[in-house]
């Protein structure tokens, strides 16, 4: 597994908000972080962004991947913003699927870490969630002290 | 961290949860807490539809005005260690109810089904006084159910009509350990014949001041969920 | 089912089959073994040894004559070509208006509905994010709205496929559209796409709608309504689509379709419905991968699967129950974002599969479906493909015109005996109902996903621009179409207005009594929702309606 000296394995949600229902992409998205050692929270297709936020806060999560298939990520900013508001912007959040050249730029913006688009290779996909889990643990700033 | 838990801060409890899941030992006021949440087990085969079950009993619980923590725990691959963690999925509809907190957890290859720590999690959900039922839900699998009895307070096994030679067997587990049988999907044909078959078996068990209760439900349609709820307080009054 | 297909053995062409193989092993050195999609192993040559015409009459006949692997009617393509029908949703009403005109004028022969992914989700305009509205589908939440997107189309003559799952609000908005207009109802000719709640279910896009015993029932009054007064219409189609666009194999893909139809048509029977009554109205909806062949073997192999069922299983007696109507849909899956001007060639292929495959009804991807919701533009290059493999291609001049080639003969008795195989498992399973209760199919599903992509991924199936040859990325990619928001705003607006406006007397008694019906076993909903329609109901109310009585559904996924 690539592990980057994480103390436990990477804990990565992968979801789909918005209105579309296709996720062929996200199942094997999330069976080869699965399969790569990492625990992988899955949801269905058209969470609210709110149950995004509520669920990455109780499972402690450190990366979130988006999967969009018909323009769904148009709404992704929002996403970044409820995190925020939720004291969560530790998290770090991918996007994989069909998003549009001119539409990069908005997305990398809003604080999207990273795009994946169709044809991208599963090492590559498990690299990037492994070192964002680390860079979003290292950049967590609540409770920073490992004690109880 | 202490104080935040102590506030029901639910990031604190969340990263609290990922530290003990990651073996930090417990502080002696952790330890040494008392609370009286509940903590109810629920185990049984895939497939059984436990974590519809334990949705409908979340509706019961919060429609109670009770809160409910729900710690979902599912098999890693003992390949990669990795895990698929789908059970809150079902349990969707309580994503933004501010007095259910779900979280799922890896086996990790334990040995038994449960986490390691898992008994330190309990103590760290019981720490913040918030959660006044804790349900602990695993899968079925051979030694698990001894895992659980030593942990809840309360352990409901959930089973399928028709279970036939699945449910031979599972038998000699589930009768030493359950301390309620609920047969779900009681709508299927033979539900009624699974309870009789099970009453039998467990009038083979020695007397003791609790009779195993066999229930039915079909979690799906909300049905003999309050039934359910009610023989868990009767349980917990009967063991005080 | 099983069937065992005669080989022929003469012995000297055995001879010379083995002189010929020598030669081959030596000459191609280290041979490579090939699989089809559907898991079959494809050998380097097929001749009168896999495959003879001893058993023609039996297992193949004439077009028009059951089992139908050559065609279910006698004149096939040579006669009245497949319909070109393509799939379109866009915007507002009034833009998709605007080109539905447009390509009627270019040659398409009916048209299709698709609706905004917010009313596949089951909820209107105004509870959606208005960027993400329109992008892939019309807005459409109440008859007035169909209304619009029907403008100076007849609703007589063309054929109009809604892609309007259970409740089918769309359907009953277009018939509350057409009594308006004064046209009667049992003139409207069209099908009901992605009627099929089971194809939902599974493929993970539409469960949130209805439960699956909900979409069950409300299918049932549906196919009843339309018998007693829509006789033109088709109130079923079986969708194998979703299921291979969301991973399964091609022989998966007919085999669970079949299933499927095998549930509802027992279903129809439990209801007290005679076969001959209702299995002439259900048709089909396959997605047609770029896998050629056994594509054509897929097709001509599920036909003849279906004549058998019906006639035998079913003891239908009607020749038209016999026959398998299917409409084809190009595969988006196989379309590469990637270099994307080689859409076209590969719709082309896909298009010749479904051709030579005996399709009824054919839709052709636009170039950049895998993108966006295609323009016009691209969306008349891909009627124009379909014009120049009928006209300049001259593809329709004969009738099946692969029949009797060894490969084509033998792989679809391949096919065909795949396709049994799991027919059978399903049975056992206690059929499609049961089995996607219980997750089987949609593991099956999950597992040629992840299987198909290890192929992408090891090399083993090439994907041009994205495995092999790729690194031009200069190519254009056209703009994503994207509605425009102010629009949309003031579209969201207008609707809320009309709510403010209505009689809402007359929308509470409707969905008063679409509840009362949801909970009776001799009422029919279906026909509460058409009254819905006409007393001004939206989309989403009726779907919030019957959610409540029927229950959500929950999907089912097995990692």
């Amino acid at each position: 597994m690539t592990n980057n000296n994480l103390k436990y394995p990477p804990r990565v949600l992968v979801t789909k908000i918005g209105l579309d229902g296709h996720d062929r992409g996200s199942r094997i998205v999330a069976a080869y972080l699965r399969d790569a050692g990492m625990e992988v929270i899955y949801t269905p297709p058209w969470q609210e962004i709110n149950a995004v936020v509520n669920l990455a806060l109780q499972e402690d999560i450190d990366v979130i991947g988006l999967s969009s298939l018909a323009t769904d990520h148009l709404i992704a900013p929002d996403l970044m913003i409820a995190l925020r508001d939720a004291g969560l912007d530790h998290i770090k959040v991918i996007v994989g699927g069909i998003v549009p050249a001119n539409e990069h730029g908005m997305l990398e913006d809003a604080g999207i870490s990273k795009i994946f688009e169709p044809g991208a290779l599963r090492e590559d996909i498990v690299e990037s969630v492994a070192t964002l889990a680390a860079n979003a643990r290292s950049s967590r700033r609540d409770f920073e002290e490992a004690s109880l | 961290m202490i104080n935040a838990l102590r506030n029901g801060d639910i990031r604190a409890l969340s990263r609290a949860i990922t530290l003990a899941e990651n073996d930090v030992p417990l502080s002696d006021q952790l330890v040494n807490h008392k609370n009286g949440s509940n903590v109810v087990g629920i185990t049984g085969a895939p497939g059984v539809g436990k974590s519809t079950l334990i949705n409908a009993y979340i509706n019961q619980l919060r429609a109670d005005g009770k809160t409910v923590a729900v710690l979902c725990v599912d098999p890693s691959s003992p390949t990669s260690g990795g895990a698929f963690l789908g059970d809150r999925l079902r349990m969707s509809e309580h994503a933004n109810d501010p007095g259910v907190f779900i979280r799922s957890l890896s086996a990790r290859n334990h040995l038994g089904g449960l986490c390691k720590n898992i008994e330190n999690i309990i103590k760290v959900i019981k720490f913040t006084n918030a959660w006044d039922t804790i349900i602990l839900e695993t899968v079925g699998a051979g030694q698990s159910e001894v895992e659980v009895a030593k942990i809840a307070n309360c352990k409901i096994v959930v089973l399928v009509p028709g279970y036939g030679d699945e449910m031979q067997a599972m038998k000699a587990g589930i009768l030493e350990i359950a301390d309620i049988l609920i047969i779900n999907k009681s709508d299927m044909p033979g539900a009624h014949h699974s309870a009789k078959e099970l009453k039998a078996m467990l009038r083979l068990r020695p007397k003791s001041d609790w009779d195993v209760p066999v229930l039915m439900s079909t979690a799906t349609e909300n049905e003999g969920i309050c039934e359910l709820i009610e023989t868990v307080e009767r349980f917990k009054v009967s063991t005080h | 089912m099983n069937i065992k297909h005669k080989q022929m053995h003469f012995s000297d062409l055995e001879q010379s089959h083995d002189d010929w193989q020598q030669k081959y092993s030596a000459q191609i050195g280290n041979d490579r073994t090939i699989e089809n999609r559907s898991g079959i192993e494809i050998k380097p040559l097929y001749s009168p040894l896999d495959w003879s015409n001893e058993s023609y009459a039996e297992d193949m006949g004439f077009p028009g004559k059951e089992p139908f692997t050559r065609g279910i009617y006698p004149t096939m393509h040579r006669g009245r070509t497949w319909t070109q029908r393509q799939l379109i949703g866009l915007g507002r009403p009034q833009d998709y208006n605007k080109r539905v005109l447009s390509l009627l004028k270019a040659g398409a022969s009916a048209i299709s509905l698709i609706p905004c992914n917010s009313g596949f989700r089951g909820i209107d305009c105004d509870e959606v994010p208005v960027p993400l509205l329109g992008t892939c589908g019309t807005v459409i939440n109440t008859t007035d709205h169909m209304t619009n997107s029907l403008k100076d189309v007849s609703y007589e003559n063309i054929s109009t496929a809604l892609n309007d799952p259970s409740p089918f609000t769309l359907f009953a908005f277009l018939l509350a559209a057409a009594k308006r207009r004064g046209v009667s109802i049992d003139k409207i000719s069209g099908t009901s796409n992605q009627s099929d709640y089971i194809s939902h279910c599974v493929a993970n896009h539409m469960f949130f709608r209805l439960s699956l015993s909900g979409g069950r029932r409300v299918l049932m009054d549906h196919i009843e309504y339309c018998a007693k007064h829509v006789p033109k219409w088709n109130p079923v189609s079986v969708v194998g689509q979703h299921m291979q666009q969301a991973g399964a194999t091609p022989a998966e893909a007919m085999a669970f379709t079949l299933s499927t139809a095998i549930q509802y048509a027992e279903d129809c029977i439990e209801r007290g419905m005679d076969p001959d009554d209702f299995l002439p109205r259900f048709t089909f909806f396959f997605d047609i991968s770029i896998s050629f062949f056994e594509e054509i073997a897929k097709f001509r192999a599920g036909r003849k699967i279906w004549a058998r069922i019906t006639r035998d299983r079913f003891g239908a007696k009607n020749p038209r129950s016999w026959r398998f109507k299917f409409h084809g849909q190009t595969s988006g899956a196989d379309l590469t974002m990637q270099q994307p001007l080689n859409n076209i060639a590969r719709v082309g292929v896909q298009a010749m599969a479904g051709i030579f495959g005996g399709l009824q009804s054919l839709h052709t991807d636009s170039y950049d479906e895998a993108i966006t919701t295609p323009s016009e533009e691209t969306a008349k290059i891909a009627i124009a493909t379909q014009n120049i493999l009928r006209e300049e291609a001259h593809l329709c001049d004969v009738i099946d015109p692969l029949g009797g080639s060894y490969y084509v003969e033998s792989l679809t008795n391949q096919m065909e005996e795949e396709i049994i195989a799991i027919i059978d498992r399903i049975d056992n399973a206690g059929g499609m109902y049961a089995a996607v209760e219980a997750g089987i199919v949609q593991r099956d599903i999950g597992l040629s996903a992840m299987g198909f992509q290890d192929k992408i991924e090891s090399g083993e199936q090439s994907l041009v621009g994205v495995n092999c040859y790729q690194g031009d990325d200069s190519w254009a990619s056209p703009p994503p179409y994207r509605p425009d928001t102010d629009k949309m705003q003031k579209f969201v607006d207008d609707f809320i207005n009309f709510k403010s406006n209505r009689d809402q007397a007359n929308v509470d008694t409707a969905l008063d009594n679409l509840a009362r019906a949801a909970n009776s076993s001799d009422q029919n909903t279906f026909e509460k929702v058409v009254a819905a329609a006409e007393a001004e109901v939206t989309h989403g109310e009726i779907i919030a309606c019957l959610r409540r009585e029927l229950g959500t559904g929950v999907p089912v996924i097995i990692a």
